[in-house]
């Protein structure tokens, strides 16, 4: 049932700058890629080199996407449906791989087997990152689906394994689409593994292009095939996330867990292991053995002030993002109308733009028409909140949407108005999303490397940036401080982030 | 003296589909009233009117002698409307713990007044030892009682209350709602009750405002309604009925339970229908007692029912004491006490 009534202007306000925010990326790509007229762009599109750049980066997506969705839906069936012990313990170190930013991986991967740097490197990297975004979705709804249904089935006959794969992976389907597709948008928008490897991807080439001399035609057309290749991932992804349902009628919540045979249990064991192991045990390793190497010759201090820099760009992008993602989760999710679809539309459409992207288009946005503010603070949280809010806005949205509309009526006719309902009620009930969808920023800005890079004050380093600039040159002592720093600081809020995935799966 | 709640020709459309049509009816002061209709009916969609959650495109809301809406504008929003709304399973904030749901509505919380407001209305719902639990903690008759404290805590003109009991199993409906009613009547609120539950607003309301078909049918006391329904359609909804072929003359009708009284004359070719509780067995039965066969036998605890075939082969149902029961196959002869009713 839709409200008649409109949102508070409070409400509205903001959520109409954030729409604003979220579209300048793509209106500077088009700019920028129609400078030179059409033709010209439609030339750049047609290079031959254009199409090599265009199957490279689709083959290794879709090796990536297929290999995430195999490991992540086996580990979320581990943590869900097995009788293994501390199962709880076991999804929050499955998770911890979206604590590792994928250049520090790859340069990890690259110092302990050089030759794996390239294609085979970049794919095992990229997995080894991104199967947590099918695990979390996968095991929330294997959670919420109704286990009766596998009953039913061994009941009728079936199999053990058999009533696995034509019920449970039949119910499950739609979240291991939507969680797939989650893992082809990163992955053709990740700049730091196929850096880190020398692989010549968009984003690598986008990057390259901005680097000889800012050729804003190619970057920017480039960029907008990208965009285009996301943006249609990202329409799948939805198509498919509308049909992560949950179970017919209301049922009595049991036990979702099955006693499951260790012929089922081992080889499944085998792959969380080797997720674990590899995703982080490999740069959490390589990054200690450096530090050691290297312990009488770390300057400090020059850690601690690249920490500070990291933790406050870090929470000045997750504060921003998250006062711009809660009036926009607001509306979209309690005062739909006009205004609530432009503002997801525009919302919706940022999520398709990688950081590159949007890095991009900042630094002509400060060059054009913000040119104090060029390479200062306030323009790189500007352009990183631009990456996070749709994740961020995800996060509170979906929380919102879970709670009751029929506790903000009770509230209103207690004669609470409706702002001060969305207060009182309303956002203490999103608690939970909103602490994620901020814990999700923070993790963001911490790791992400090319807005980073590109939009920083020259004098200022974070920990992505120090990390890049030391692995680049192979100075892996160097490396190892920033790396630790980095991946303890990432935990927190990684850790936060699976808890509250853990309370939804464990409820 | 005005009506707490007066609906005057309320209509209401979603889209093409009219929700509520040309709904009136008024809710006198202190006084509980049942607005009692099938799933669907627009029952909630009318609680939402009230509240100001929805605006009807024609029609006047008015409480308190105060308009609130009128022809698809709302003249007072939600918050200003003094109306508690107590939902379907409670909707208590579960973020706040059980004392801090009552004094939710309440001006200057943390002020004396109204925490001995907030301790008054949870001992009237006899949950006072409760006030610092949290609502997942409390049972669901007991979370219903609190949302009725905490709609009762603001001093609402009325309180609506959306099928209060609907998510309780029946062993404890029957107690909830008696102390809810108890509450209500202690706290001499006024009160509008949605409900799809025969029993329950025939048994707590002092008025009932039937809904059929998306619009109020008839209006009445409880007794009012299950002895002199309007029409059929009432009287089938408001309690069981057994119907038989008659012809009416006047206040008399001639129908295979023999010549019955009317309670309304009628004439003509007619649909008799009798409550089950008037079919008795005859033990002294004359030649012109109806007579039949038993063909089956409900034996319910404290009484029963059988469906006995008359001769022309129409089946009657009686319900008699479960001491009373006959065998399936006996024939028994039957008599109708009190008047029967007629519809063409």
């Amino acid at each position: 049932m839709t409200r008649l009534l409109r949102a508070p202007v409070a409400i509205a306000a903001p959520a109409m700058l954030a729409a604003v925010v979220a579209i300048v990326p793509l209106v500077y790509l088009f700019d920028a890629s129609l400078s030179r007229g059409v033709e010209n762009a439609i030339r750049e599109i047609f290079l031959a080199r254009t199409a090599t750049l265009v199957l490279r980066t689709l083959l290794l997506t879709f090796i990536v996407t297929v290999a995430c969705a195999v490991v992540g839906t086996i580990n979320a069936w581990l943590v869900v449906r097995s009788s293994l012990p501390l199962r709880p313990m076991w999804l929050m170190l499955l998770a911890m791989p979206l604590a590792i930013p994928t250049y520090l991986s790859a340069f990890a991967w690259v110092s302990w087997i050089p030759t794996v740097s390239g294609f085979l490197g970049a794919s095992i990297v990229l997995t080894l990152a991104s199967y947590p975004y099918v695990m979390l979705p996968v095991a929330a709804m294997l959670r919420g689906a109704d286990p009766m249904l596998e009953d039913v089935a061994r009941s009728l006959g079936a199999s053990a394994p058999s009533a696995l794969i034509r019920v449970t992976l039949r119910q499950i389907a739609p979240a291991i689409w939507a969680g797939s597709l989650l893992v082809a948008l990163y992955v053709v928008s990740d700049f730091g593994a196929v850096a880190a490897m020398r692989l010549e991807t968009f984003t690598w080439v986008i990057y390259g292009a901005y680097r000889a001399g800012f050729n804003p035609t190619r970057a920017a057309t480039l960029a907008l095939v990208l965009v285009a290749m996301a943006l249609l991932l990202i329409v799948l992804e939805r198509h498919f996330r509308s049909r992560v349902t949950q179970r017919l009628g209301a049922g009595t919540a049991r036990s979702t867990v099955r006693r499951t045979t260790l012929t089922l249990v081992a080889p499944a064991l085998v792959v969380a292991l080797t997720s674990i192991g590899f995703g982080i045990g490999v740069p959490l390793v390589s990054s200690i053995r450096w530090t050691r190497e290297a312990s009488a010759t770390t300057d400090w201090s020059a850690v601690f002030t690249t920490i500070m820099s990291s933790f406050w760009i870090g929470f000045l992008t997750g504060l921003a993002t998250l006062l711009l993602a809660l009036p926009v989760g607001i509306l979209i999710a309690r005062f739909k109308g006009r205004l609530a679809d432009v503002t997801e539309g525009a919302v919706f459409v940022t999520h398709s733009l990688p950081g590159i992207v949007v890095a991009l288009s900042v630094v002509y946005l400060g060059i054009n028409l913000v040119r104090p503010l060029y390479q200062q603070v306030p323009l790189l949280v500007f352009g990183q909140v631009i990456i996070f809010l749709p994740l961020v806005v995800g996060a509170v949205r979906t929380s919102i949407e879970q709670s009751r509309l029929a506790l903000e009526d009770v509230s209103r006719s207690l004669g609470v108005s409706r702002m001060a309902t969305v207060f009182r009620v309303t956002i203490p009930l999103a608690i939970p999303g909103i602490a994620a969808g901020g814990a999700l920023a923070v993790l963001g800005a911490m790791k992400e490397l090319p807005t980073t890079l590109i939009l920083r004050p020259t004098e200022v380093e974070t920990l992505a940036t120090s990390i890049w600039k030391y692995s680049v040159v192979s100075d892996f002592g160097a490396v190892g401080p920033y790396a630790v720093s980095l991946m303890l600081l990432a935990a927190l809020p990684t850790a936060l982030l699976s808890h509250v995935a853990v309370v939804k799966v464990a409820r | 003296m005005t009506a707490a709640l007066e609906l005057i020709g309320v209509t209401h459309r979603f889209d093409d589909t009219v929700v509520l049509d040309n709904v009136s009816f008024q809710v006198e002061a202190g006084s509980i009233t049942a607005v009692l209709g099938p799933s669907g009916v627009g029952k909630t969609t009318l609680l939402r009117i009230i509240c100001g959650f929805e605006t009807p495109q024609q029609g006047r809301v008015v409480i308190s002698g105060r308009e609130v809406a009128r022809d698809g504008d709302s003249l007072v929003a939600a918050e200003h409307r003094g109306v508690g709304l107590v939902p379907q399973e409670g909707a208590l904030f579960p973020h706040l713990s059980v004392a801090n749901n009552v004094s939710f509505g309440l001006k200057q919380r943390r002020s004396g007044e109204s925490r001995a407001r907030t301790n008054h209305l949870l001992e009237l719902v006899g949950l006072a030892h409760c006030a610092d639990r949290r609502p997942e903690e409390l049972s669901g008759g007991m979370q219903q009682r609190v949302a009725l404290a905490r709609a009762l805590a603001p001093n609402p003109a009325i309180v609506l209350l959306d099928e209060p009991f609907a998510s309780l199993d029946a062993a404890l409906r029957a107690s909830v709602r008696a102390e809810v009613v108890d509450a209500l009547r202690r706290s001499k609120a006024t009160a509008l009750w949605v409900t799809h539950d025969q029993q329950e607003a025939l048994s707590c309301a002092d008025n009932v405002a039937v809904m059929l078909d998306r619009r109020v049918v008839q209006r009445g006391t409880p007794v009012d309604l299950y002895r002199s329904p309007a029409s059929r359609a009432v009287a089938e909804f408001v309690g069981e009925a057994v119907h038989l072929r008659g012809q009416a003359r006047g206040t008399t009708v001639s129908c295979a339970m023999g010549n019955l009284q009317l309670a309304r004359a009628a004439d003509g070719s007619v649909t008799v229908i009798v409550r089950p509780e008037q079919i008795e067995l005859d033990d002294s039965p004359t030649e012109t007692s109806p007579r039949g066969r038993v063909i089956a036998s409900r034996f319910y605890g404290h009484d029963g029912e059988i469906d006995v075939r008359l001769p022309n082969d129409e089946v009657v149902v009686a319900r008699l004491h479960a001491r009373l029961l006959p065998p399936v196959g006996a024939d028994v002869a039957l008599r109708v006490t009190g008047q029967a009713l007629a519809f063409a």
